[in-house]
């Protein structure tokens, strides 16, 4: 091929040497005019080719250019509907502090949208953001989104929205969103209208506060009624109530009654009448208080209580035992003593009282009509012990018992104690023996009974089978060693009389 | 004849003398068309009286992938014996001016668009 092409080189130099002839040089031209069409298509092709090839290169780019463009805004959007969407607001502000948007419900809430910002220190005064409960614009450097501009994340429920017509308490949370060198890019927001909380906190506030009146005004109603009560236990006792079996005197009924062994002790104030004669009625109620609110502890100390008052007298039940009544009555005597001190102190005279005891079957129970009702006991043993309080004054001693009470003393050697008298009980035939305790008397007199004891308790059985002459004998035995023992002194003389009696018969 | 793959289907029916594009053609340079212009120079051998090329399904074409097609054309051009058609779909939108242009390799080449 080489060889060839070199002879066809050698040869056209040799036609050119001999002068080509003309058929050859029209081919030849019509050769070269050929190759310069082919060219020229060749060309035009490359052009077409390379214009097709950028021309679709420009489509593809534009194309994927509207296509990026497409998605970014189908992101954005669907971004924007999902904020949009959310129920409680959104605000965002960009790094400037611009507000650059506001979700719907976020508009709702404000009733503004975007709204361009002088400074962001305008923002609480733009949005109307007050501090809660005040007319005070909230401090913008505090709201949560500033403070996240600053890269805080805080929240904050003290805020209120004031619009037009109405007050929205809100609660927020703001946090920075930072860009990829850490510095705040975005301060976002979210807020919601926290009015049915408020609601429900001042509710339970208001609740808790009635309640804590009604408390009180129950304390006060169960202050009230434990006062009543105070009062009526001092006109009914209440270990009356509880003898009949009741708690309160609310419960009682007319008729209600129980029966039971009790100690009755009576006291009484020896010559009252002529004492209260020299005295005002004022006076009067001033002394008997004075003495009975001195006696009253005397009873309660000893399980006693007072049934009833009588002018002077006190009537006093001791439902659990004799012993209880006795030593009542002995301590009634001891502060006597201190209360007539104090009464010769200040120019006043001493009192005497005496005190009888018995102790039997009571009824305790209620009567009265309708409109007037009153606790009273039912008992001869009542009589009895007022019986025997009328005889200390006959005997000259304070204190006297029934036998009744002295055979229920669980020790009767713990008193000191003499027969003194046997009384019938009215419309009764039997006799009841009456005792004197004489544990208050003064030292010395007691002492002097007490040594004289066996003596008198002789003369008294010798005074019993009417033996006048021997027991005389030992009652003025006993009066020389104790001169101021009046019941031997009458016993003395009763025997003389009955001496006298039996010689004129 | 038919090559397949994940991104792209083309496939020839010797009935119609159509070729069918889909996909996307995304390859790069002459050397990784070569397959397809091997395909299209087959069929150029077998057909006589017409060629379909259809671009309907084709959603993607690169830069290579239409120089490709315009030299298949401008090869063509020397049958003139043989009808080109070129079928596309207004609704890929790249094909509706890349398309025309290729009329301008072959005046006498027939390009559809529905």
């Amino acid at each position: 091929m080489m060889q060839l092409s070199v002879g066809k080189g050698a040869s056209s130099r040799v036609m050119l040497e001999e002068q080509p002839s003309r058929e050859q040089l029209v081919l030849e031209l019509e050769r070269l005019r050929q190759q310069v069409e082919d060219l020229k298509e060749e060309k035009a092709d490359l052009e077409i080719l390379l214009e097709t090839s950028a021309a679709h290169s420009d489509n593809l780019t534009s194309e994927l250019r509207y296509r990026a463009l497409q998605a970014v805004r189908e992101a954005e959007k669907r971004l924007a509907q999902f904020l949009e969407a959310i129920p409680i607001g959104v605000v965002v502000l960009d790094s400037e502090g611009q507000p650059c948007y506001v979700n719907r419900a976020g508009e709702n809430l404000l009733g503004k949208g975007v709204l361009p910002l002088n400074m962001v220190d305008n923002l609480s005064e733009v949005y109307q953001i007050y501090i809660a409960g005040t007319k005070t614009i909230y401090p913008s450097e505090n709201l949560p989104i500033v403070r996240a501009l600053m890269g805080e994340t805080s929240t904050a429920e003290d805020m209120e929205v004031h619009r037009d017509d109405n007050i929205i308490p809100i609660e927020i949370w703001g946090t920075p969103i930072f860009d990829e060198d850490g510095s705040v890019a975005f301060a976002i927001a979210v807020f919601q209208d926290i009015t049915e909380r408020k609601q429900a906190e001042s509710d339970r506030h208001k609740f808790i506060n009635e309640l804590s009146l009604l408390n009180q005004s129950l304390e006060e109603s169960l202050d009230a009624e434990s006062e009543l009560t105070d009062a009526y236990g001092r006109f009914v006792p209440h270990q009356f109530l509880n003898l009949l079996g009741y708690e309160s005197i609310i419960e009682v009924n007319l008729g209600d009654q129980t029966q039971q062994e009790m100690s009755v002790l009576f006291a009484d104030i020896r010559d009252f009448t002529t004492l209260s004669e020299t005295m005002t009625p004022q006076e009067n109620f001033n002394f008997i208080n004075a003495y009975l609110s001195r006696m009253e502890p005397a009873i309660a100390r000893n399980n006693g209580f007072i049934d009833k008052y009588i002018g002077d007298a006190i009537m006093a039940l001791f439902s659990d035992c004799a012993d209880d009544a006795v030593k009542a009555g002995i301590a009634m005597l001891n502060i006597l003593k201190e209360y007539n001190k104090h009464r010769q102190n200040v120019g006043y005279i001493p009192i005497q009282i005496g005190i009888g005891i018995n102790t039997g079957s009571l009824m305790l129970g209620t009567v009265g009509g309708k409109s007037r009702m009153d606790s009273t006991v039912i008992s001869d043993a009542v009589n009895l012990a007022s019986r025997i309080e009328g005889l200390t004054k006959d005997y000259g001693v304070p204190l006297l018992i029934s036998h009744a009470t002295f055979e229920k003393l669980r020790n009767p050697a713990d008193y000191a104690v003499r027969i003194v008298d046997k009384v019938q009980v009215k419309g009764k035939s039997q006799f009841v023996t009456v005792y004197e305790v004489f544990d208050a008397e003064p030292e010395e007199v007691r002492l002097a009974k007490l040594e004289n004891l066996p003596i008198y308790n002789e003369a008294m059985l010798l005074c019993d089978r009417k033996e006048f002459r021997e027991a005389g004998k030992l009652f003025e035995e006993c009066l020389r060693n104790n001169p101021s023992d009046r019941v031997a002194r009458i016993y003395l003389k009763r025997c003389r009389d009955w001496r006298t009696l039996l010689k004129g018969i | 004849m038919e090559i397949k793959t994940e991104k792209y289907h083309i496939c020839y029916d010797r009935e119609t003398a159509t070729v069918s594009f889909s996909g996307s053609l995304r390859l790069s340079g002459p050397e990784e068309y070569q397959p397809i212009t091997q395909l299209l120079g087959d069929v150029a051998d077998t057909q006589t009286e017409k060629i379909i090329l259809n671009l309907q399904q084709l959603e993607f074409l690169n830069s290579s992938g239409i120089s490709m097609l315009s030299k298949f054309i401008i090869e063509m051009r020397k049958k003139p014996g043989v009808q080109m058609t070129v079928q596309g779909s207004k609704s890929v939108a790249w094909q509706g001016k890349s398309l025309k242009n290729l009329q301008r390799l072959m005046p006498a080449l027939v390009v559809e668009l529905v």
